[in-house]
């Protein structure tokens, strides 16, 4: 267990960016297509859980329904390319301005009020989202949008474009969030969570700053919503289920809130276990699993997995000092 | 299109009325919860569809034991989870709200999950309470709504009287004011905070015990009782009895209305508009004192 | 002091966003003044280096080990849903059945069937579509599934048939009641041809929905103690399903305008629910007060339960209580008795497992209710009895072609010509699923005391039998 100890931030962030490496050259050395699919899958909720971290992890913003921004973002994106002819990789790119806008549109007001109200208006928000979904014709109702175009109508180059996109949106994900972490801005944002009643005293404006925080949020949320849609061809209300919605938080709490590389890793965990050990229990109860290792986890100790280490080492380190 | 007819809006004052009563039960326990320990209980819906859960099982999978019988069983099973969930989950985590609302929609996707596990994500039905249905000026009523609606009231009606009229009442009032300054006057604030919660519990799963037997009873069905809680709750107030009752009302009149008049298809999303549209421009609710919560 | 490095960082990453952003919008609209040469759907079918796992068999140089050489099939469903329970262990039960007698003799032997199974999940509302991708791309490169059944969420299907040209692999669709992939099927036929469509699709059961009311209107003028069926309300799921057959706004279809004048029926009431409604009282209440003697409920899912125990339970005073009946997948499924504890009873459902109808010629239909009954202490529903049907003309094809390689396998189950369970089994020039023979399919069954008994039959469209008060 003392190796998990030196899982500080900094460590973590090696490990990831390790992992990135590998992650992207593994494919391309061994041309499985299932393997590619599989990460292209990883990145892109990686993608998602990233963005939840920053927003929860700096900005103190609860977001229950993450999924929100990843439906509206792909619906968008897929409306783009099948009536505009927007080609893919722009629709990508393009879709989370869409989920920017609508966020900002029904989500400003609830900045101006504390935690709980965000975190249940998100909730909300994705309900309500597939609710007028499936009401709306034009948005393909309850069955959803078919036939939308693939990044590549050829297979082989599809399959590699995709893989390599969804690594582009990885690392887009990460350069975005950790520039901003890093810069002074990030510093104001610690300072907001830490204490939202000193900060406002100190004179920073807190309102805009938390929009400017959500709307990074949501448009990294939404990219990995728009590539998603490219990748299976149609979308319908389920983006907007609890699915999407629990697995960034569940990926971000497991190894450690606020430390942007430990949903990465989270996420190849996660989903890594989930494919890799394909026991019957597993399959049935998956979530279930995976909600009660968190709970747990997050029962005891709030910080995720460091949080366990680092206490696990204190008290060992404790018990070596008396020892001799 | 739809025409108005006095037989249309007959059916939007009688529906219109069981619909509101039931989102008032479930919303004044959602309140109560609030009003007492000052945090959000995502898993609010989860109980209500445990309770589903606990009468399938007993009355109809395993038992076979009448329905009054198991759902006295599960309301006091309920009862002693709630109070379990107060000490357990809540007490540990009162520092930090948002940690509380974390933990208890992990506690609410665990359960969720489970029952899907468990029973499949098929849904299945429990038996009635009391089957058909009254007529009542022309239009029909199913005997289960009437029942709710009776249970309902009164219910709602003790739990008035327990919180504004009662000993215990005024020991939960002082407890949601100040915890420390109750203490000092010799209450408890543990005790009265887990009775509370217990309460609140128990009312989502009557609540569901009362509804789901004309419905059908699937794991996701939680969700939807605490979009409406919540959105109610928002509407009329955090922690407020008579905001609650007033707001879920014009929710249930709204959705029911919106049903008939307009479309089936909006009337979900109607109501939630609304709760938006509030946010917008009466943060604190329409009888909400506070914007600090 | 430090503003000035705030702002940079906070500078340079709104730069790189903008930046990205404005390329992308470029490129966009550049693209979009080219002409559509981007989303062209038709590549040429023939270049494709793939690292296809389903490598023509040709006779291989080195004799294969004496144990019976396996031949892998995969099953795409959902295993937590009665049609993927079902589908599960009829498939079983083929395998087994053709294992027995002797297996499947291709050109380089013979080979015993061996099942792979991957639950999809999709019945479950929560569940994104990209579960079922993976389970589809996980039988065919993890499991090594030569030939693929299964599908029953529209939505899954589609991503799933989008995936057959790439890995050339034979993918027959059991339950899935839509037409799209069919569609595809006649547009670009080299994409698309590894479907079959092993289940009737939406526009075959139209027909049906005008003679069956009328018979059950005729029924009414000679039974006066029945409710005046020529009143009739119409209750759409609002999916895409029902689009076609009742409009949008609803009413707005050519099916519901030829029931009001060419066919005289009188629609006072129609209506669309939502996929997730639980109270249908406003809706009945509605119904009721149009004074309708039938109701034409479609539903594929859960708002089916709650509407049937609501309408049994409904006081329909001081008119008689309509009939109920429509297309409900779950309706003809032997759980659904269960389901709405007994509240099912003269609910009258399409498509309906019934163990023997009237007139139905194919003696095998029973026999093979008897052994799933027997075997399973379950009567089969009809994803049951389409995969068993799947199984034994899959292994006709095989043997015709002789190899699992999907383009003349493709060619062989083209020419499929075999009386299975559900009736005589040819296939449309789009691989849909051909309706002029007897199907299982031609007939409604009305719930009677835990039983469905079939009370109507497209082979005889004038009359109603067996039928029972509601």
């Amino acid at each position: 267990m003392a190796i998990i100890y030196y899982l500080t931030k900094r460590k973590i962030r090696l490990i990831g960016a390790l992992v990135l490496i590998f992650d992207w050259l593994l494919p391309q050395a061994i041309h499985a297509e299932y393997l590619m699919y599989l990460l292209t899958i990883m990145n892109t909720y990686a993608v998602l859980a990233i963005s939840w971290d920053f927003l929860f992890g700096y900005l103190g913003l609860l977001s229950l329904g993450h999924s929100f921004f990843m439906g509206v973002a792909g619906y968008s994106a897929a409306l783009m390319a099948l009536n505009y002819g927007i080609p893919p990789i722009a629709a990508i790119f393009l879709g989370p301005l869409v989920a920017i806008v609508i966020t900002l549109a029904v989500g400003l007001p609830s900045l101006r009020l504390r935690g709980h109200f965000f975190a249940l208006l998100t909730f909300l928000l994705i309900l309500v989202a597939a609710k007028i979904t499936d009401a709306t014709p034009w948005l393909g109702g309850h069955d959803g949008l078919f036939g939308i175009p693939f990044l590549s109508s050829d297979m082989v180059i599809k399959r590699l474009l995709e893989f390599n996109m969804s690594f582009v949106l990885l690392v887009f994900a990460l350069a975005v969030t950790l520039a901003i972490v890093k810069s002074r801005y990030g510093l104001m944002l610690q300072a907001i969570r830490e204490d939202e009643v000193a900060a406002r005293a100190a004179g920073i404006d807190v309102t805009k700053y938390k929009m400017y925080g959500l709307i990074v949020s949501a448009y990294v949320a939404g990219l990995s919503g728009s590539f998603i849609v490219f990748l299976s061809g149609v979308v319908n209300p389920t983006i907007y289920g609890l699915d999407n919605a629990s697995y960034p938080l569940i990926m971000s709490f497991l190894i450690g809130r606020g430390t942007i590389f430990g949903p990465v890793i989270g996420a190849y965990l996660i989903k890594g276990i989930e494919e890799s050990l394909r026991i019957e229990i597993l399959l049935k109860a998956r979530l279930f699993i995976y909600a009660t290792i968190v709970f747990l986890i997050f029962y005891f100790y709030r910080g995720g997995l460091i949080d366990v280490a680092r206490q696990i080492s204190e008290s060992m380190k404790k018990r070596g000092g008396s020892r001799p | 299109m739809i025409e108005i007819t006095s037989t249309l809006i007959t059916v939007v004052l009688i529906y219109g009325f069981t619909e509101s009563i039931i989102l008032a039960l479930i919303s004044e326990g959602f309140s109560l919860i609030f009003g007492v320990a000052k945090v959000i209980d995502v898993a609010y819906g989860a109980w209500y569809m445990l309770m589903g859960y606990i009468i399938y099982v007993l009355s109809v999978k395993l038992l076979n034991l009448s329905v009054y019988l198991s759902t006295l069983i599960g309301a006091a099973a309920l009862f002693l989870i709630g109070i379990g969930y107060y000490y357990g989950v809540n007490r540990r985590m009162r520092e930090a709200p948002l940690d509380f609302l974390l933990a208890s929609f992990l506690l609410a996707l665990m359960l969720q999950s489970f029952i899907r596990w468990m029973f499949t994500d098929f849904s299945w039905s429990i038996p009635m309470h009391i089957g058909g249905s009254t007529s009542l000026f022309g239009v029909s009523v199913f005997n289960q709504q009437t029942l709710a609606v009776v249970t309902s009231f009164a219910l709602l009606v003790m739990l008035w009287w327990l919180i504004y009229r009662s000993k215990l009442g005024m020991a939960i009032r002082a407890v949601a004011q100040d915890p420390m300054a109750s203490l000092l006057m010799g209450v408890k604030p543990d005790s009265i905070m887990a009775y509370a919660i217990g309460l609140s519990v128990m009312l989502s799963g009557i609540a569901g015990a009362l509804v789901s037997p004309v419905e059908h009873i699937t794991p996701f069905m939680g969700w939807d009782v605490l979009t409406y809680a919540f959105a109610i709750v928002v509407l009329g107030g955090l922690g407020d009895f008579r905001g609650a009752l007033l707001a879920s009302f014009i929710i249930g009149y709204v959705e029911v209305a919106v049903l008939n008049f307009v479309s089936p298809l909006l009337a979900g999303a109607a109501s939630m508009i609304a709760v938006v549209l509030v946010l917008w421009f009466r943060p604190q609710g329409i009888f909400g004192r506070s914007r600090e919560v | 002091m430090s503003r000035k490095t705030i702002s940079t960082t906070v500078i340079i990453t709104i730069i790189v966003v903008v930046v990205v952003v404005v390329a992308a919008a470029v490129y966009a609209i550049t693209a979009m003044q080219a002409p559509p040469t981007v989303p062209s759907p038709t590549p040429p079918p023939t270049a494709s280096p793939s690292p296809s796992p389903t490598a023509s068999p040709s006779p291989s140089p080195t004799p294969p080990p004496k144990p019976a050489k396996e031949l892998v099939i995969g099953l795409s469903l959902p295993l937590a849903h009665p049609s993927g329970d079902h589908a599960l262990k009829a498939a079983k039960m083929a395998a087994e059945e053709i294992n027995n007698a002797g297996g499947i003799r291709l050109e380089d032997g013979v080979y015993k069937i061996k099942l792979v199974v991957e639950d999809t999940e999709e019945m479950n509302p929560s569940i994104p579509t990209e579960k079922g991708v993976e389970a589809f791309k996980r039988l065919i490169e993890v499991d090594g599934a030569k030939i693929i059944l299964g599908g029953v969420r529209t939505d899954i299907v589609v991503a799933q048939s989008q995936l057959l040209s790439s890995y050339k692999i034979v993918f027959i669709d059991i339950e899935s009641n839509n037409p799209w992939v069919e569609m595809k099927v006649a547009q670009d036929y080299p994409h698309y041809k590894y479907y079959f469509h092993l289940f009737a699709n939406g526009s075959v059961f139209k027909p049906y929905m005008v003679l069956f009311p009328m018979a059950l209107r005729s029924f009414s003028k000679t039974h006066p103690e029945y409710p005046n069926m020529s009143r009739m309300a119409i209750l759409a799921e609002n999916a895409l399903w029902t689009v076609k057959i009742v409009g949008r706004p609803v009413g707005n279809s050519s099916y519901v305008k030829a029931l009001q004048t060419k066919f005289g029926f009188d629609i006072p009431y129609m209506d669309l629910y939502p996929t997730t409604e639980a109270d249908f009282s406003s809706y009945l209440a509605k119904a009721k007060a149009a004074g309708v003697g039938q109701i034409l409920f479609l539903f594929s899912g859960a708002p089916g339960v709650a509407f049937v125990k609501q309408w049994q339970d409904y006081d329909w005073s001081p008119y008689k209580k309509p009939i109920v009946w429509g297309p409900g997948l779950l309706g003809g499924f032997s759980w659904f008795w269960d389901q709405t504890t007994g509240k099912a009873q003269s609910s009258i459902w399409w498509p309906a497992s019934i163990r023997l109808p009237k007139d139905w010629p194919i003696q095998k239909t029973a026999e093979f209710y008897d052994r799933f009954k027997a075997k399973y202490h379950d009567t089969p529903n009809t994803a049951a009895y389409d995969i068993y049907d799947g199984m034994y003309i899959l292994k006709i094809a095989l043997e015709k072609a002789g190899t699992w390689n999907a383009d003349k396998l493709v060619k062989a189950l083209e020419q499929t010509d075999y009386e299975g369970v559900i009736g005589p089994i040819k296939f449309t020039r789009f691989h849909g699923l051909e309706f002029a023979e007897p199907k299982i399919y031609w007939y409604f069954g009305q719930w009677q005391n835990g039983k469905l008994v079939d009370v109507w039959s497209a082979g005889n469209p004038k009359v109603v039998y067996n039928l029972v008060m509601p």
